[in-house]
C-alpha cells in the first residue's frame, strides 16, 4: 500500500525554533482577544504541530507510524507506566498510573509549576515496584531505573541532594541504606543488595551491571538501550504478574 | 470557529489548544502570520491572573509535543 506523507513545510531548523521559542524563563500575563479562525486553517495549524512531534521523536511522517510509534507499547513511557499501574493498584485512580518519577515528583507551593523529586521515595517505589513472589526481580529493578533515569533526563546530572549528590546519585544512596539495613527495611534481594553494597553512585551502578562503553566506562546510552532492548520481555513478564492476579494462565 | 489570540514578542498568536499532563496545563500556540511557527507555554494561574510560563527543558518540550500528537494522532490520516 501506498504510503502517505504530509506536505507541510516543517524541517529541523523550524522545530528547533520552536523549541528554543519554548523554553525560556519568560513569563507573559496571558491577556488574550477573540479571534475567528476557518476549521480548516485550524486544523493545517494543528498538523504543523503533529508534524513536528513526528520529527521530534525521529519516526517516519507517514501517519500511521506516528501513531504506532506513540501508541508503541514497549515505549518507555508507555510500558513504565503500565508496570506502575500493576504496582500502584488501590493506591491510585486514573487507567493508567504515573510513571515512578512523576509518582514521586513534589510541586512546590510558590504558585509556579516548579517542582523537586522525592529521591528517598524514588528508591522506596523502585523497590516496591520491581517485587515479585516477594524478592526484587533484578531485570524488571534495571528497567524501573532506566525509566526513573529517562524521565529525569537532564535532571538526573542536578546536584540538589544532599551532600551535593546529584538526582540519581542520591537514588542510589537512599537504596543502598535499604540494602544495608540501616533504614529499617529490608526487603532487597540479596542479588539486589551485593550489587549495592559495592557501589556508591549511579556509575559505580551500570559499570557493576556491565553497563559500559566500549572503553569499559558506564553509559547511560547503552542502559537505555539495554532496556528499550529488554522492553518485550519485562512485558512479558509484568504480563504473568497480572495473570495470577486475575487467575489466569502464567 | 471561535479562538482566543494573545501578544509575544510583537507577534499575535493563535492559542490551538490547552492540554492538561499531570496537573500542568499546556497552551499551543500559532504564530498568526507564519503557520510554521509556533510555541509551547505552560499556563500559570496566580494572584488573580493567568500567565503563560515557558518550558524548562527538551524533555518538557518532547513530552508536550507528544501529548498533543497524541489527541490530534486522526489529524494525520486526514490529510
Amino acid at each position: 500500500m501506498e504510503s502517505r506523507y504530509i506536505s507541510i513545510p516543517i524541517d529541523r531548523e523550524k522545530l528547533e525554533k520552536a523549541m528554543n521559542n519554548s523554553i525560556s524563563k519568560e513569563v507573559n500575563v496571558r491577556e488574550t482577544k477573540s479571534y475567528n479562525i476557518d476549521l480548516e486553517e485550524l486544523k493545517k495549524r494543528i498538523t504543523v504541530i503533529v508534524t513536528c512531534a513526528a520529527l521530534a521523536l525521529g519516526v517516519t511522517l507517514g501517519s500511521k507510524s506516528v501513531v504506532e510509534h506513540i501508541n508503541n507499547p514497549l515505549r518507555m513511557d508507555n510500558l513504565s507506566r503500565e508496570i506502575a499501574t500493576i504496582y500502584y493498584e488501590g493506591e491510585l485512580k486514573g487507567s493508567l498510573a504515573p510513571s515512578i518519577a512523576s509518582q514521586n515528583a513534589v510541586r512546590l507551593n510558590d504558585g509556579s509549576q516548579n517542582f523537586y523529586y522525592n529521591q528517598e521515595g524514588i528508591a522506596k517505589d523502585l523497590i516496591k515496584n520491581s517485587m515479585i513472589n516477594g524478592s526484587v526481580d533484578l531485570q524488571l529493578f534495571d528497567y524501573n531505573l532506566g525509566s526513573v533515569v529517562s524521565d529525569f533526563g537532564i535532571n538526573a546530572d542536578n546536584k540538589v541532594g544532599i551532600g551535593g549528590r546529584s538526582n540519581i546519585d542520591s537514588v542510589i544512596f537512599y537504596l543502598k541504606s535499604y540494602a544495608s539495613g540501616e533504614s529499617g527495611v529490608s526487603y532487597t534481594s540479596e542479588e539486589l543488595s551485593s550489587v549495592l553494597s559495592n557501589i556508591d553512585n549511579f556509575e559505580d551502578y551500570l559499570v557493576s551491571r556491565g553497563y559500559v562503553d566500549k572503553e569499559g566506562k558506564a553509559s547511560k546510552e547503552e542502559f537505555i538501550k539495554a532496556c528499550d532492548n529488554n522492553a518485550e520481555a519485562i512485558r512479558d513478564l509484568i504480563g504473568s504478574i497480572e495473570n495470577k492476579k486475575t487467575g489466569g494462565l502464567s | 470557529m471561535e479562538v482566543e489570540t494573545i501578544e509575544i514578542d510583537g507577534k499575535t498568536y493563535i492559542e490551538l489548544e490547552q492540554i492538561d499532563v499531570d496537573g500542568v496545563t499546556y497552551a499551543y500556540l500559532s504564530n498568526k502570520d507564519d503557520s510554521s511557527d509556533f510555541l509551547i507555554q505552560k499556563i500559570i494561574p496566580k494572584d488573580g491572573e493567568v500567565y503563560y510560563e515557558g518550558l524548562e527543558d527538551k524533555n518538557e518540550f518532547d513530552l508536550a509535543l507528544m501529548h498533543f500528537a497524541k489527541k490530534h494522532n486522526g489529524v494525520l490520516e486526514d490529510n
